[in-house]
């Protein structure tokens, strides 16, 4: 209703300004502006004779010029200035026009292209508290406790992975490429984590690819050939130095070998036809050279993984408590960027009941059921 | 509510826009005053309207309104808040809002202050104005909305691009926009004059002072970007011929011509097509400058055809501007009258000469900034047009410029005499040669070029005097009456003077930094000196520093020379949160012969020290402060009377909005 009566008013006085000055000039304008703009340039020719700017001489030829001018200048400004003019039919015409085009014109393109219904929403007034804030707050709380423990116990590669996975949360890469670091010089035999180190190198490089994080993608496939990030990261960084050919080959074998349901597929493909048609190259001429048939391969585990939960089990208290909240956070955020993944909507709600925040996991119950239907 | 109503008011704008650009011009037709009438009233209404619209976004950044789709794009509540506000503008939507802003501000001085145009004319100026008017907000409503909203509005923004957040650059688009958009005016008045079919007198007297002040604001802008560069890429370069630098620069040159132009068009009622002419080109290189940063062909060619509407609108906008100007230039240029016969020798011809080689230098800029991308669409391969040909092309089109700019002011008006001028300036000559003979000899027989370059800034700089000397008869008639004359020049003499000696400064600056910078960069453990152009760097320490959205490593230098200088360098790498990115601060300490600049690089995990990067850059200092000079210069003589007087005072007679004339 207010929006209304402040569209209303605006529109009032922007038309009543205009008709108003549309009424009120009946007065032909009278024009000498060249005759005074030449009377100017003479009385300044004067001025600059006595600044000592001009000669007298150089004064008396310029004089004479403009004097010329000055002589034709009253034909000019004649030409200039009009007769009055009464008010016609053709002027009121023009009032009712504008009267009635620019609100009906105005209205309907707002209508179009604004939210009437929406009110402002400044930050400080909304009722939502700063999930992301108190979420990193935790987290960090998790991180120094982890920290605190890892360098008590630093044989332990849960411990390790656990903090490398937490500080990529909070995208602080350059720590956890070093904790994941530390958990490869444990078991050096495990491609995931090699895969880590290349992933939070490439992060903490704002997505580049340096020497260091290639040397752990090449580490990574050669101990697991099927790595699907190490793969999907190696035709990443082959198409970006141009070489498209093993860029789209790298990317075949990885949807070969991907699981049907792989929430990546969809990208990859994506970027795989982006690829080609960059490098004028065919995918169907490409042949998986991974063997796709011993489909063993299931999906890494979302969430909390066992090792994870392993961990958990071995800190005190306060620390399960903000490790589980930041796994909850990680889910949460994962299912903003995802919102049609109904199990992860389940294992949230879920999650929320056990934590005891019922708002949010009703608001989780609310999201299932809608994709339910 | 707020935004919404700036939404409301943004679309009433255009539809000001629309009715100012037509019933007023029907109404000069039709010789209608009623219908002449709107065109003042509407134009600040538009005004009014844009300035409460670009106010509601304003206060949506302020009070981080993230349910404004740019705001949550382009903001973040942990923003300071000055940066906040200059978000506005940081970004591609706010910033073309400030555009229209700009835009319908000139158009609304006009309608206040142009109280001393005949009636047609400033009718008719509006309208043009209007016209462009109705493009760019046509433009942001349909293409680049900074109202869109979204709900349920995100929990927080995604942060401004840390590099933006430096007071240099938060200040540098709207200056720079200034500029731009000024000389919109200068085209409205050229397209105005077209259409009335005649150049008058106070025609003239008004393109003068705005080009004066477009001119202004782009100098301050392009000098504000370049500092920034400076000081915040950490290369020790301030100017890189980038293409974006080269799309503001471009417009410079040409507004530089028509600043001259104009003059001897307001003087000396010639070269009144050539003025026009330089006004649609001026005009046309800032709203291709436009074109080439907002639609993102400059990245990459195959960016801007993933996304065309932007791009394509603008293009469209540009190509209907400009190509319907020079259509209307076609058919009535010609027609136009031009009295004033001048000799070669002549100021008037030497204002031509520079205006021409400012026209070629322009031209060889386009050509060098848009070839790789015809290159690039035709599928010839890629190229890159770099510093090497802009050097080779620009530098030796200003050499025969600056020596013109010497002599052009000591030549009269119509015919000067050349044998009575080259007697005034032979000793200017011989001291500018033995400068630069000097500079060879001492200080660096490598570069003949760079002592060339001091030579003429030696040359421009003296001549400028010689001619202040000559104008107030120093040493030819008492002092006193010297003193007294002195007082008595007009501003805007003042003004050439400035501006003229300001560029004979900056021309020494430019050449010694570009020839005699000295760089080193190596990796630094702490305790270890290294020594740059004499002066001893030690790196003390280097330490984190939490600053409000982001986290610095500091490096501190101690610097030493001699025994009395003892300086102390902090530059600092900054990792903003919100954005994993960095930022180099470098740290500049400026004396009267350079800057030393120093910048702490990343860690060198090998041997634990740090990798710095350590530059003399002489005469730098000087480069900002003949700009300053040169923006002081245009002050100075916007501030002359003579660019507002020439007008009929008011007269109880007299028409509606006109204002009183001082």
């Amino acid at each position: 209703m207010t929006l209304l009566v402040t569209f209303g008013s605006i529109l009032l006085i922007v038309l009543a300004l205009l008709t108003l000055s549309i009424l009120r000039s009946k007065k032909a304008l009278l024009s000498k502006h060249n005759s005074v703009v030449y009377q100017d340039q003479i009385d300044e020719i004067k001025r600059d004779v006595d600044r000592g700017l001009l000669s007298k001489d150089e004064a008396t030829l310029l004089g004479i010029e403009i004097q010329k001018r000055l002589e034709k200048a009253p034909a000019e400004d004649l030409d200039q200035a009009h007769r009055d003019t009464p008010i016609t039919k053709a002027t009121i015409l023009t009032c009712i026009l504008l009267i009635t085009i620019i609100p009906v014109t105005t209205i309907a393109t707002y209508n179009y292209l604004g939210s009437p219904t929406k009110p402002d929403l400044p930050f400080a007034s909304r009722k939502v508290p700063t999930p992301v804030n108190t979420a990193d707050i935790e987290m960090n709380k998790l991180v120094n406790a982890l920290k605190k423990r890892m360098n008590a116990n630093p044989e332990k590669i849960d411990g390790w992975l656990l903090l490398g996975r937490t500080l990529s949360t909070l995208k602080r890469f350059d720590e956890a490429s070093n904790a994941f670091k530390r958990a490869f010089l444990i078991d050096s035999s495990k491609a995931q984590i090699a895969t880590s180190i290349a992933e939070t190198l490439f992060m903490a490089r704002s997505g580049l690819f340096k020497d260091e994080s290639r040397k752990y993608l090449k580490i990574a496939l050669k101990l697991n050939p099927r790595e699907y990030k190490a793969l999907y990261y190696m035709g990443l960084d082959l198409a970006r130095q141009n070489n498209y050919r093993e860029a789209v080959q790298t990317w075949v074998n990885l949807i070969a070998i991907s699981p049907k349901e792989a929430p990546w597929l969809s990208n990859v493909r994506r970027q795989l036809a982006e690829v080609a048609s960059t490098g004028n190259l065919t995918i169907s001429q490409f042949i998986p050279q991974l063997n796709s048939t011993e489909r063993k391969a299931t999906l890494p585990p979302r969430g909390p993984t066992q090792n994870d939960i392993k961990a958990a089990q071995e800190m005190s208290n306060e620390d399960r408590q903000a490790f589980i909240r930041s796994m909850v956070e990680r889910l949460a955020d994962r299912l903003k960027e995802k919102p049609n993944d109904l199990n992860g909507w389940r294992r949230l709600a879920r999650a929320y009941r056990v934590l005891g925040e019922t708002k949010k996991a009703e608001q989780a119950e609310i999201r299932i059921k809608k994709l339910k239907n | 509510m707020i935004i919404e109503s700036g939404h409301f008011v943004l679309i009433l704008s255009l539809l000001m826009a629309f009715l100012q650009s037509t019933v007023p011009m029907i109404g000069v037709h039709l010789r209608n005053n009623q219908l002449m009438a709107i065109a003042a009233p509407a134009a600040i209404i538009q005004f009014v309207l844009i300035l409460g619209s670009f106010l509601a976004l304003t206060y949506a950044y302020v009070v981080s309104d993230f349910s404004v789709i740019n705001v949550t794009s382009n903001s973040h509540t942990a923003k300071p808040l000055l940066y906040k506000v200059s978000g506005v503008w940081g970004n591609h939507e706010g910033s073309m809002l400030l555009w229209a802003l700009i835009l319908s501000g000139y158009g609304a001085a006009i309608a206040l202050f142009g109280g001393n145009l005949t009636p047609t004319l400033k009718v008719r100026v509006l309208g043009v104005q209007a016209m462009l008017g109705v493009g760019i907000l046509a433009f942001i409503l349909f293409t680049s909305n900074p109202f869109l909203r979204v709900f349920p509005a995100p929990e927080n923004g995604s942060g401004l691009n840390p590099l933006l957040q430096d007071p240099g650059l938060a200040f540098h688009p709207p200056l720079l926009y200034l500029g731009y958009v000024g000389l919109s005016l200068t085209f409205s008045f050229a397209v105005a004059a077209l259409i009335e079919g005649r150049v008058d007198a106070a025609w003239a007297r008004w393109v003068r002072p705005w080009t004066l002040a477009a001119w202004g604001f782009l100098t301050g802008g392009i000098v504000l970007g370049s500092w920034w560069a400076y000081y915040e890429l950490g290369w020790g370069g301030w100017w890189f011929w980038d293409p974006v630098e080269n799309a503001s620069f471009m417009p410079w040159l040409a507004a530089t011509a028509l600043l001259h132009s104009s003059i001897v068009s307001e003087k000396r009622d010639s070269l009144k097509s050539w003025t026009i002419f330089l006004a649609i080109v001026a005009f046309g290189l800032s709203l291709l400058g436009t074109f080439l940063v907002r639609s993102g062909v400059i990245t990459s060619v195959h960016a801007f055809a993933s996304d065309p509407t932007r791009g394509v609108f603008i293009l469209l906008l540009l190509v209907v501007t400009i190509g319907g100007a020079f259509l209307l230039f076609a058919w009535r240029g010609p027609s136009l009258k031009t009295d004033g016969i001048f000799h070669p020798v002549s100021r008037e011809g030497g204002l031509i000469l520079n205006n021409f080689i400012l026209t070629i230098a322009a031209a060889s800029i386009l050509l060098g900034t848009l070839y790789p991308l015809f290159v690039d669409v035709l599928e010839l391969g890629k190229v890159s047009v770099g510093a090497p040909y802009f050097e080779s092309v620009f530098v030796p089109m200003m050499i025969p410029m600056i020596v013109v700019m010497g002599i052009a002011p000591f030549l009269r008006w119509k015919r000067g005499d050349f044998n009575k001028t080259t007697n005034k300036l032979k000793v200017v000559g011989v001291i500018s040669l033995i400068g630069g003979c000097f500079v060879w000899l001492i200080v660096d027989r490598s570069s003949a070029l760079s002592s060339l370059g001091i030579a003429l800034s030696i040359w421009l700089f003296s001549a400028t005097f010689v001619e202040l000397t000559s104008r107030i008869k120093l040493f030819q008639v008492p002092l006193k009456d010297s003193m007294r004359s002195i007082i008595r020049q007009p501003r805007a003499s003042w003004g050439m003077t400035f501006a003229h000696m300001g560029l004979a400064i900056a021309v020494a600056g430019i050449t010694a930094s570009s020839t005699w910078k000295v760089e080193s960069i190596q990796v630094m453990k702490f305790g270890d000196q290294v020594k740059v152009a004499g002066y001893t760097y030690t790196l003390k320490e280097v330490r984190k520093v939490q600053g409000p959205n982001y986290i610095a490593t500091r490096g501190i230098f101690s610097v030493k020379k001699g025994d009395n200088f003892n300086v102390t360098l902090k530059p600092e790498k900054r990792e903003y949160q919100t954005r994993t990115m960095v930022t180099t601060e470098a740290a500049i300490y400026s004396t009267f012969f350079g800057d030393l600049y120093a910048v702490v690089g990343d860690r060198d995990e090998n041997s634990g020290g740090y990798i710095t990067r350590i530059y003399f850059n002489p005469l730098v200092p000087w480069m900002w402060a003949g700009a300053i000079l040169m923006v002081l210069g245009a002050a100075i003589s916007l501030t002359d009377r003579r660019h507002r007087v020439g007008a009929p005072a008011r007269n109880a007679n007299i028409g509606t909005s006109q204002v009183i004339v001082k």
